[in-house]
């Protein structure tokens, strides 16, 4: 059993727009988190997805990494964007459907509302995927 | 360097916040003050909502346009920016997320990378090819390659115009903060263009290039040097000069791509 919450209540997605199966582990500005790539998911294509699609599960850890940090000081998840890609270095083409992939971010500098995270993505033989630097802007969800 | 495409330079421009336009930066007569690009080459509608970027970007690639005496309607051009319109778009994101205002959509509209291709090509009535690139600080050298496709694909001039504002604060860390820049250059086919013109080549800085013979980098300030895209500056300023040779377009912190800059036939 996960010694974390589901990762529904640590990201603002919803729906299919929820990539990540788990959050694996965590420390303060830096995360792992699992994604399993499944038939009919976001971005898979001929039963693949194509690594420059790996930018929205790696957002998607710093979105945990950042919703966890919340969760522990009682706050409720919060909505974030990428604003930019500083670099994004792709090493092998796609990933198949069935891969398990690992997802590694770690905190480079951030304030309240910007953040720049070191991210990288790996398959089931902690063979590189993909590495990204991305700036995101994050705030507390807004009133319905 | 062989078997790359090549570009003549027939009109250059810069402006920065002590040097409204290249021939002030050229003879060393900074302005006392700084001041915010005019942004005259937009039209009046146009001017009040183009953010400072736009405007440096707008000065820049009118003097240019200028000095090559190239048809403005038709000219292709290429806006190359590392951050883009940052501070208008984390301004949005301010109002959006955090003091909860409505957003005004005039300020969207010029919040996005390619704001002002769409706001010069609009007020000079262009129906050329236009677009916009970013790659951090390899966008001069992106940008290049961008303009020598569209010039020898289809015959066409081309202007490019590199800028970046000044760094934003909440984006950048301090130690890394730059100023403004812009700079352009507008290249024709080298059928095109006089025999005197200076041609440009594009080529990675590959381990056949021995680092002592590239061309110096211009001198600047410390802060136009932080500048994602200096590069533009450096080629710019040796292109004026009618210096032959390479200019590095990253100052070693991209990827590392070289301008070939030599004299025509």
């Amino acid at each position: 059993m996960s010694a974390f919450p589901p990762i529904r209540e640590l990201i603002p997605h919803a729906g299919r727009m929820v990539l990540l199966d788990e959050l694996l582990e965590w420390e303060e500005g830096r995360a792992i988190a699992k994604m399993r790539i499944r038939e009919g998911m976001p971005f898979v294509k001929a039963k693949k997805m194509d690594s420059i699609a790996l930018m929205e599960p790696m957002a998607q850890t710093v979105a945990a990494c950042l919703g966890y940090e919340a969760y522990r000081g009682g706050a409720g998840v919060r909505v974030g964007m990428i604003i930019g890609a500083r670099s994004f270095e792709i090493f092998e083409e796609a990933a198949a459907v069935g891969e398990e992939l690992l997802f590694e971010v770690s905190r480079i500098r951030g304030s309240e509302s910007l953040s720049h995270f070191s991210c990288a993505a790996k398959d089931g033989e902690a063979r590189l995927l993909a590495e990204a630097t991305l700036t995101l802007f994050h705030a507390e969800k807004p009133p319905e | 360097m062989n078997g790359s495409f090549e570009a003549a330079i027939v009109g250059l421009g810069l402006h920065t916040a002590h040097h409204p336009a290249l021939d002030s930066f050229l003879k060393d007569e900074p302005s006392a003050e700084p001041a915010l690009p005019s942004g005259s080459a937009l039209d009046k509608r146009t001017r009040r909502r183009a953010s400072t970027l736009t405007r440096a970007m707008a000065d820049a690639y009118a003097e240019a346009l200028s000095a090559a005496q190239l048809d403005p309607e038709t000219v292709a051009t290429v806006f190359g920016s590392a951050l883009g319109e940052a501070s208008t778009m984390l301004s949005l994101l301010d109002q959006m997320f955090r003091t909860h205002e409505p957003v005004s959509p005039m300020r969207f509209v010029t919040s996005v990378h390619n704001t002002a291709s769409g706001l010069v090509s609009i007020s000079g009535k262009n129906r050329g090819f236009t677009t916009s690139i970013g790659a951090d600080f390899d966008t001069p050298a992106m940008s290049i390659l961008e303009a020598l496709g569209v010039i020898h694909a289809h015959r066409t001039p081309a202007i490019i115009c590199c800028a970046e504002e000044g760094a934003p604060e909440d984006l950048v860390p301090e130690e890394y903060h730059w100023a403004l820049l812009a700079g352009a250059v507008a290249l024709v086919h080298p059928e095109d263009a006089p025999a005197s013109a200076l041609r440009l080549r594009l080529a990675p800085m590959d381990e056949a290039i021995d680092p002592a013979s590239l061309l110096e980098p211009a001198k600047v300030s410390a802060a136009l040097a932080k500048s994602p895209v200096v590069g533009i500056l450096d080629l710019i300023v040796r292109a004026a000069e009618g210096r032959e040779g390479l200019v590095r377009l990253d100052r070693g912190k991209g990827r590392g791509f070289v301008a070939e800059l030599r004299r025509g036939a």
